[in-house]
């Protein structure tokens, strides 16, 4: 376990909530790093004084309206991301590596994204081209009649058929 | 009458007899300078869209005999050539190393003339004499043209009041807005242009690309009978526009037919092909209405034909031409 695995699970150590294994690769760690033992030491001397501290109380209805949240909580059933996620949790990654699962999904629907879109140009760029060509040759035609018009402006079609094939070049 | 007043009088009508010329003659007489007139000019062109294009060039010309442009500007049109010797039409692209050869439009232009100076006897055309200016150091006379019906845009021009030479053009939209102009900066008649200047060798190492396609217009009938397929028509033009003729254009294994209708001052081609001579996955995607906004192409299909028509119109206007062919 490194530093930033740790601290991902430093609230569950203190409050001793982790499995027999992470909690014994936080040991390890710990035992090599002195940063990470300082915010431990850290960590439990607030939850120690908070312990010790008078206890608030709640205001009117509190607790009603803490209940009525948590049983609506549960009530609430996970969208697709949650259950996606829990399953390739389930499937891929060991407890505590909950983080690593988001960038991943996200880094597959862009790569999804990239290659759909990849696949619908290149399947769109031959009718593009045909489309162009008979369209060009339309233009050619009718600029060669207009353009011959001695009341029209030559030049203008000339320079409107340069802008056509030159594009944003221009 | 005291002398002063008299000779106030005659100064008088005599500036009125120089203004007694009117539209029609300077444009008759600008036609007819159009297939004589040898001049070297200097031209800007602009075409107002966005971003608005600016080109500059030099331009020779000898009346129906043949012309040539040279672009100086903008850079990338730096080098360019467009030299028409009333047998080919060459265009050369340095950039690209590339030479363009496409069929003269002279015999097109003396066409054109003609066609349009029947159709200024005729009165289709309106012509509106509407003041004087100055362009490149020379008089001109301003006159506006318009089809008889004036809903489809018209047409200013600066016409030399010696030489009878269109020395600017602006070209208004339907909409009142100039969508073009092209005018002189400097002009020199000249006696004659040798033949040689127009026409352009292709440089060695250029690569020679030919554009096939008839100039000249063929009768209607004749089209038809060389179509190979049922040709459409529409039964709705917008006033004033008439069949201009028809003509066939070599495309891939096909041919496209185009009809050309004009109100002696706007263009409208129908173009019409066959479905097989194109991409299958092109036929898919061709939907009907406007081919890209403000170009003024609108594409559909019927049965198994392919139709655009490309005009300057009103693109109301091209809605109601399509939705006529039968």
């Amino acid at each position: 376990m490194n530093c930033k695995e740790f601290r991902s699970t430093m609230g569950d150590y203190v409050n001793r909530m982790l499995g027999r294994d992470l909690a014994g690769s936080a040991e390890i760690h710990l035992s090599v790093c002195p940063k990470c033992a300082s915010l431990v030491k850290e960590l439990e001397s607030t939850s120690v004084m908070m312990r010790s501290m008078d206890r608030a109380t709640a205001p009117v209805g509190f607790e009603e309206r803490l209940k009525a949240r948590m049983a609506a909580r549960q009530e609430h059933k996970p969208g697709i991301m949650e259950r996606l996620s829990a399953v390739l949790r389930a499937l891929f990654l060991p407890p505590g590596h909950r983080l690593a699962v988001r960038p991943a999904i996200a880094g597959l629907l862009v790569c999804f994204v990239i290659a759909v879109s990849i696949f619908m140009i290149s399947q769109r760029q031959p009718a593009s081209e045909m489309d162009w060509a008979y369209i060009h040759a339309c233009q050619n035609q009718h600029a060669t009649f207009a353009g011959t018009n001695p009341l029209a402006d030559e030049s203008a079609v000339a320079l409107r058929e340069r802008v056509r094939d030159l594009g944003s070049e221009l | 009458m005291r002398p002063i007043r008299l000779i106030s009088l005659i100064l008088v009508l005599a500036a009125a007899q120089a203004h007694a010329i009117d539209g029609r003659t300077i444009l008759a007489n600008m036609l007819k300078a159009e297939g004589s007139v040898a001049y070297i000019a200097h031209e800007v062109t602009t075409l107002a869209r966005e971003p608005a294009v600016t080109s500059e060039q030099t331009v020779y010309r000898s009346g129906f005999k043949g012309s040539r442009v040279e672009y100086t500007q903008p850079d990338l049109l730096k080098g360019e050539i467009r030299a028409d010797d009333g047998k080919v039409l060459a265009h050369l692209i340095p950039k690209d190393k590339l030479m363009v050869k496409r069929p003269s439009r002279i015999a097109g232009m003396r066409e054109w003339a003609e066609h349009s100076a029947k159709a200024l006897q005729k009165g289709e055309i309106e012509v509106d004499l509407v003041g004087k200016d100055k362009i490149a150091g020379r008089n001109a006379y301003v006159i506006e043209l318009h089809p008889r019906h004036h809903h489809q845009g018209k047409r200013k021009l600066w016409v030399d009041t010696e030489k009878w030479v269109k020395l600017r053009t602006e070209d208004i939209t339907p909409e009142g807005t100039v969508a073009s102009l092209s005018y002189y900066t400097k002009i020199e008649f000249v006696k004659n242009i040798p033949d040689g200047k127009f026409h352009v060798e292709t440089p060695e190492g250029y690569r020679v690309e030919r554009e096939e396609g008839p100039i000249r217009t063929m009768p209607l009938e004749k089209v038809r009978r060389m179509a190979g397929f049922q040709i459409l028509e529409p039964s709705y033009l917008p006033s004033g526009f008439k069949l201009a003729g028809a003509a066939i254009i070599p495309f891939r294994d096909g041919k496209i037919v185009s009809i050309r209708y004009t109100d002696g001052v706007n263009t409208l081609s129908l173009f019409q092909a066959k479905g097989e001579t194109l991409n299958p996955r092109f036929l898919k995607r061709l939907h009907e209405g406007p081919v890209q906004p403000g170009r003024g192409i609108y594409s559909w299909r019927k049965d198994d034909l392919n139709l655009t028509i490309i005009s300057r119109i009103s693109m109301d206007d091209i809605r109601r031409v399509a939705g006529s062919v039968k």
